[in-house]
């Protein structure tokens, strides 16, 4: 299989007050189409600023950063903007989701900014299926469950048909029960073919991919 | 993304927070309610005096003393020119009566004095000394009795207005009462009334004039004082060739000095569209500062906008927003708010036009182009005043933005 995402030497430094700090030094990875990766790593291991970078939420000080065999490290932001909407799909932690717009408003988000023609409601609906969510389509976020919250946020992450899912600390802030649902949904996502990358610093969650990467200091240790 | 995506944001935007949207508005309503009325309100007062003067009739010319210019903008009349000194005298009358197409003229002149009955004065009365010739001029209507005659000259009498007959007699019968200008006592002849003319900037000078004979005019003040010469052209004839000819003629008379102005009704409509204008754009300009207000809340709040949806613009970035969606998406926000404003306050001017309409002597004019200056003026301060706010959030970092707490 081919590399859908390949870095070289991806260096990330930020300075404050004058002072430089290292937050990824020369991270060399390689992901494959159809992989669950997990980022694994202390806090300020610099593995969400990896994951941030590889979401083409921010751009590395240096080195290469190819998704599917081209250069994006650098990309103007507009460019970066079209590639987040069509290629990438988000998990955050916090899960984001609009708390004026119903469930299905809140999936469609991503389309917004998308060129071309719109997926019909039907598509939408079926989209909710796919995280058993069909009943509440015409919920206001508030109305839902964390869990249920974080599976509205991966039918967003999928509406674009995305090449990769990222996600960080996904079930950060769920409870046990909830953690299994989405774990469940992610793992057969993947099962379909859905690349999903990661972070976390919970082992129990990180089982649950095909590979693990270590980092510490912004190295990858294993 | 589609074109009314924005809109459909901004209105939900503005919908959660149904309260704060309407205050902020306010000084949007405001300024274009205040705006609205008070240009109907002068384009009323404009078309009142405009038709007063049409009413005059096309035909007729006015000799004024002094040098007023028509046609330059800069030099604008000043009351006192309109008032004038008493330059014109008998031997002009006597020049205009002589030429061709002149049908008939009549001096005016401002008698000083207080017109009395027993113990009550009228306080609107405006006393001239004129002939007879001027209720064909203006087009009286006698009420009562009778119009000054040519038999009157000289003689002690008065034909009253509407205005300072109802001051002195109330619905009492006035004919063949004495009444005081000074000390001398003067016998009423006659009432009489112009009908139509009432309204607010002197629509009842017509009403309120006192006429006395223009020879007893000139024995009660001791000398011919001609304030105004009101000439009637024969129909047919260009009222324009004839102003001509009347102002050569004058200048031989006054030894070739251009001390009084020949004003034909075009002339005078001219004359006091600039004035009217002006006050229209001085009235136009205080009520904008109200505008300029109602803007700075609406900057104000979509900063604070910004700042509680610093989250959403993070996750709407992260999802593929690009900077210039966000700028759109909260300069159309900013928009639709002072456009909502805008429109609330358009409506509500349109109530205040009906009720001052109804209440007041004003004649307010609805114009279109208050409208469209005000819906103008209120894009133009949403864009104005909403582009800082949408800046600042299409430069927003979404790393940083969804971290935002």
């Amino acid at each position: 299989m081919d590399a859908l995402i390949q870095t070289k030497n991806l260096t990330k430094i930020y300075e404050e007050a004058g002072q430089k700090l290292m937050v990824l030094d020369k991270i060399n990875l390689e992901v494959k189409r159809g992989e669950f990766l997990a980022i694994m790593g202390p806090s300020g291991s610099g593995k969400t600023t990896l994951l941030n970078i590889l979401g083409c939420l921010d751009r590395p000080t240096s080195g290469s950063y190819k998704l599917e065999g081209e250069e994006v490290a650098n990309k103007s932001q507009k460019e970066l903007a079209r590639i987040r909407n069509k290629k990438i799909g988000f998990i955050f932690q916090t899960f984001n989701l609009l708390p004026r717009y119903n469930v299905l408003a809140n999936i469609a988000l991503p389309l917004l900014y998308a060129k071309g023609p719109k997926p019909s409601r039907a598509k939408l609906l079926a989209l909710l299926d796919k995280v058993n969510l069909r009943k509440r389509a015409l919920y206001k976020p508030n109305q839902l469950s964390g869990g249920e919250q974080q599976r509205v946020a991966i039918a967003r992450a999928l509406v674009n048909n995305p090449e990769i899912i990222l996600a960080d600390e996904p079930t950060g802030n769920l409870d046990k029960k909830s953690k299994e649902e989405v774990m469940a949904i992610l793992k057969r996502l993947n099962q379909e073919g859905v690349t999903l990358i990661l972070v976390t610093h919970d082992p129990k969650i990180a089982k649950a991919a095909k590979r693990i990467i270590h980092l510490e200091d912004g190295e990858i240790v294993k | 993304m589609r074109i009314w995506e924005p809109f459909k944001i901004a209105l939900i935007a503005i919908l959660a927070n149904k309260l704060r949207s309407l205050l902020t508005m306010l000084g949007v309503i405001i300024g274009v309610l205040s705006v609205i009325s008070l240009i109907s309100i002068a384009q009323g007062v404009k078309a009142d005096i405009e038709r007063q003067i049409t009413d005059l009739g096309s035909n007729l010319l006015f000799v004024v003393p002094g040098k007023i210019d028509t046609s330059s903008a800069q030099q604008q009349a000043s009351p006192s020119q309109l008032i004038g000194g008493t330059i014109l005298t008998e031997k002009d009358l006597e020049t205009i009566s002589k030429i061709e197409g002149v049908k008939t003229l009549t001096p005016i002149m401002l008698v000083p004095g207080v017109l009395k009955s027993g113990e009550k004065i009228s306080k609107r009365a405006i006393l001239i000394g004129t002939t007879p010739a001027m209720a064909e001029l203006t087009n009286f209507q006698i009420s009562k009795g009778r119009f000054l005659r040519e038999e009157d000259k000289g003689k002690e009498v008065v034909a009253l207005g509407k205005v300072p007959k109802e001051e002195l007699f109330g619905e009492e019968e006035a004919i063949a009462k004495k009444v005081l200008i000074g000390k001398k006592e003067f016998e009423v002849i006659g009432v009489f009334e112009k009908p139509g003319t009432s309204n607010i900037l002197g629509g009842e000078e017509f009403q309120s004039f006192v006429t006395i004979p223009f020879e007893t005019a000139k024995n009660l003040v001791g000398s011919a004082q001609i304030h105004r010469i009101l000439i009637k052209v024969n129909d047919g004839k260009d009222i324009k060739e004839v102003a001509k000819v009347i102002k050569e003629k004058l200048l031989e008379n006054h030894g070739g000095e251009e001390d009084f102005s020949v004003l034909s009704q075009e002339d005078l409509l001219n004359l006091l569209g600039k004035i009217l204008n002006l006050m229209t754009l001085m009235i136009t300009a205080i009520a904008s500062i109200s505008l300029l207000v109602g803007g700075i809340g609406i900057m104000n709040i979509m900063l604070v906008s910004v700042t509680e949806r610093t989250r959403e613009i993070g996750l709407r970035k992260a999802v593929g927003a690009t900077a210039s969606a966000i700028l759109w998406q909260f300069l159309i926000e900013a928009i639709v708010l002072t456009l909502l404003g805008g429109l609330l306050g358009s409506a509500l001017s349109f109530v205040a036009i009906k009720i001052i309409d109804l209440k007041t002597p004003l004649n307010p004019v609805f114009t279109l182009w208050a409208l469209g200056l005000a819906s103008g003026v209120c894009i133009g301060v949403g864009i104005l005043f909403g582009l800082l706010p949408a800046l600042r959030a299409a430069r927003l970092d979404p790393i940083k933005a969804l971290r935002y707490e």
